[in-house]
């Protein structure tokens, strides 16, 4: 692990699209403007008012090896794209310290659909199986387990800017030091889900979508995948790798606005492409060309087109924006990384792809655009901008060339917990009842218990410390509100699909909706890794906070309860595990910060893939909490002779037991119960791993 | 269902398809701006309220910008009602 701040290189991409199963074949039909949209054909549509969806048709993308036999659409293309990057970027061997981060937001929606709503029979065996594939993790775990990657990992889903947020999360490890090469995209299939719901909203366009149009009509859905491999400059430098472009700026924030609403100012859009664009010392004169997320719906057109007119001022004139989604659809979780690959490729090959459906443009967003194929210009630098439901926005930043002279290194101290608490409660307790009504209607209980928790947590550490971020993880997320708009669809027919419901139904809501009940402008995502939610929760706010760009960010878990998941997976757990999870709900939640004061405790060391001989020799009075198999690796660590304590919370579930064993390692400082303490949950080869430390203050 | 009886079920959608937590039907009035000020609805309750009241009453309300007298209020959302069913 290197100390000071790495250049991040872009050395490979990969791009499973409707254009195509390869990155060169998409980029190539991009450029000479056709698209790749045409009748559904992966469910019935026949009862909708949009019948029209770009779909990946190649074969090749579809199954990338013959063992993914059980895959979901959404696994399969994430691991051809993963593979695409690896070896454009010429690694042919597989590296065991490649961190890898996908972002997507329905996974294996498309296959369980059926099994959730009822709709699908099956043995309980095949039935448990099949809904392997439903977790948000699971791309991330089948894409690591066949590349043999141990290295950092998240999952990251912000609606539709998650393959970006996933980009940036990456650039983070890179640049601090994590990792030195990070395989990041997205992923994301079509399913029945989101095209009844994008229907009931009334934003799917009944023709092809047309950006920027006047006569815009709204977005049309797409599918596909797409991953670069980022590498710091002295590796690539080190082993002679071709860098494609540098990504050298990025940002991550909310709006705090509305569910489904972007902010008409466009101030929060603006905001961040001024950060990302001065984090990679542009200058608006310098800019290019800006891959705008342009949907085609009336409002995101032109909030977007505002952002970018506060942002450049008078060099939007002569900026030039496209949207990629006239061509390839909007592909939802997976857009921010197929566009971020796109921009990568016209960067290096000096080609400013069209936008393409446009034909009279709206003169009132006041953009530049190319039309009909390709323009041949070098581009000196490009922006990718992704916006989705809830407010969470990313923008990236894309140069030709390595920018002058190496970032500052960070100049504040260490990531500290400036508040912790954990929230346990029976699901018949009326949660949303604690909340001001107006403001969290249709909030479902997962919503809830983030926006309690973190409400409560923002109370103990004495109001909000500047701009807030919240990163909040779920096993697997809002089972139940999804399994009522499912079974609506089946049995009333998709035309009374509850256009209010859908944008709930994200991954991504619960944390969307707290942001907009709290006000957290800063970086807004949700992530999943089954029983350490919480754990890969705090580790993506911790690569945040190195970030040095975020004032502060809550992070941890909620599980509510959900009878439908844990009946179906029922067959894949021992009866001891049923017996010891009785029924109940719970969240918990640490705000982290670099500025809190010494009396915080401060986090002395994390990490996602933790090897024992890695912990720092623990220090004063030390304690120790994990389960499962944290035993061995507590007994092979230098904390071996400190003892384990396996706390049991009753009534929470176990996939919670994770961010409740966090906040009682801070508790036990705060209370001077302790100096240091260790929390550690294994997960694969490795581990998770935090220890935390409270040195006593002086008179 | 009578007028009065049309406007009582039209209000009792709006509390639970709306989510409107603390309110009673009875609070509303008949010709309470209903978007925007008044009871703090947005385009997304608009669409959820049609649906409903089609589901409901069996007729489709108008989109677009033909909604917006339509939707101004609970007399208003009953007067087309019944126009639509009667038609």
């Amino acid at each position: 692990m290197t100390s000071s701040r790495q250049r991040v290189a872009v050395t490979g991409v990969g791009i499973v699209s409707a254009l195509g199963g390869t990155a060169p074949e998409t980029f190539a039909r991009l450029c000479a403007g056709e698209h790749g949209f045409g009748p559904v054909t992966l469910f019935d549509v026949s009862a909708q008012r949009c019948q029209l969806a770009a779909e990946v048709k190649s074969d090749a993308a579809l199954a990338p090896e013959a063992s993914t036999d059980g895959w979901s659409r959404t696994d399969r293309m994430a691991l051809a794209a993963a593979r695409e990057a690896l070896a454009h970027a010429g690694i042919d061997r597989p590296d065991p310290d490649l961190a890898v981060a996908v972002g997507g937001t329905t996974a294996g929606m498309l296959e369980a659909e059926g099994l959730l709503a009822g709709q699908t029979q099956l043995s309980p065996e095949l039935a448990a199986e099949r809904l392997l594939s439903y977790p948000l993790s699971t791309p991330l775990d089948r894409v690591r387990t066949a590349l043999g990657a141990e290295g950092p990992h998240a999952t990251a889903c912000s609606a539709c800017s998650s393959g970006a947020n996933a980009i940036g999360l990456g650039a983070s490890w890179v640049e601090n030091g994590r990792a030195s090469r990070a395989l990041v995209g997205g992923a994301d299939a079509l399913c029945r889900l989101t095209f009844a719901g994008f229907d009931a909203l009334g934003v799917m366009s009944p023709e092809p979508c047309r950006p920027f149009d006047a006569a815009r009509r709204g977005l049309t859905l797409g599918e596909g995948a797409a991953f670069l491999l980022l590498e710091s400059a002295a590796v690539a430098a080190a082993r002679g790798a071709r860098v494609l472009s540098w990504l050298d700026g990025w940002s991550l924030g909310a709006e705090a606005h509305h569910i489904t609403h972007p902010e008409p100012s466009g101030a929060c859009g603006a905001r961040l492409i001024t950060r990302a664009m001065a984090r990679a010392r542009l200058d608006p004169r310098e800019l290019t060309w800006v891959n705008a997320h342009g949907t085609a719906t009336l409002q995101n057109d032109a909030a977007e087109a505002r952002a970018l007119a506060v942002a450049l001022g008078p060099e939007l004139a002569r900026v030039f924006v496209s949207s990629c989604k006239g061509q390839i659809g909007h592909t939802l979780g997976a857009s921010g990384a197929i566009e971020a690959a796109l921009t990568v490729l016209a960067v290096e090959q000096g080609k400013v792809p069209p936008t393409v459906g446009l034909e009279t443009p709206d003169l009132e967003l006041g953009l530049r655009h190319v039309v009909g194929r390709a323009m041949p210009l070098p581009i000196r630098a490009a922006l990718s901008l992704s916006f989705g439901f809830g407010g969470a926005g990313t923008v990236l930043a894309f140069s030709e060339r390595a920018r002058e002279g190496v970032p500052a290194k960070p100049t504040t101290g260490p990531s500290r917990v400036r508040a912790a608490l954990a929230l346990a409660t029976p699901p018949s307790e009326p949660l949303v009842d604690r909340l001001d009504a107006p403001r969290s209607r249709r909030f479902d209980r997962a919503s809830a218990l983030v926006t309690l928790c973190a409400s409560a947590v923002l109370e103990r550490a004495g109001g909000s410390p500047g701009e807030v971020g919240l990163v909040a993880g779920s096993a697997f997320g809002n089972v139940d509100r999804t399994v009522a708009f499912l079974r609506r669809f089946f049995e009333r027919g998709p035309r009374f699909a509850s256009p209010a419901d859908f944008p709930h139904l994200l991954p991504s809501a619960p944390a969307g909706n707290a942001s907009i009940y709290l006000g957290l402008t800063g970086p807004v995502l949700a992530t999943a890794d089954l029983a350490t939610s919480a754990e890969a929760a705090l580790c993506i706010a911790l690569a945040l906070l190195e970030d040095d760009r975020v004032d502060a960010l809550l992070a941890g878990s909620a599980e509510p309860h959900d009878a439908v998941s844990e009946r179906l997976l029922s067959p894949l757990h021992r009866p001891s595990d049923a017996a010891s999870e009785p029924r109940g709900e719970g969240a918990a939640f640490v705000l982290l910060s670099r500025t809190g004061s010494r009396s915080d405790p401060s986090v002395v060391f994390w990490s996602d893939c933790a090897r024992p001989d890695e912990l720092p020799v623990p220090e004063g009075r030390a304690r120790a909490f994990g389960f499962g198999g944290a035993e061995a690796f507590v007994r092979a660590s230098s904390w071996r002779d400190v003892p384990l304590e396996q706390p049991s919370f009753v009534g929470v579930p176990r996939e919670a037991w994770g961010g409740f064993a966090l906040v009682r390692a801070v508790e036990a400082l705060s209370s001077d119960a302790a100096d240091q303490t260790l929390v550690v949950s294994p997960r694969g080869p490795h581990a998770f791993a935090f220890v935390f430390e409270r040195r006593a203050t002086g008179p | 269902m009578d007028h009065e009886e049309l406007k009582r079920a039209i209000k009792q959608i709006l509390v639970e398809e709306l989510d409107l937590r603390g309110t009673e039907p009875a609070e509303i009035a008949d010709d309470a701006t209903l978007f925007g000020a008044g009871l703090g609805l947005d385009s997304l309750d608009a669409l959820q309220l049609a649906l409903a009241i089609e589901e409901r009453f069996g007729v489709r309300l108008p989109e677009g910008e033909a909604a917006r007298p339509v939707f101004a209020s609970v007399a208003a959302l009953a007067r087309e009602v019944e126009r639509l069913r009667s038609g």
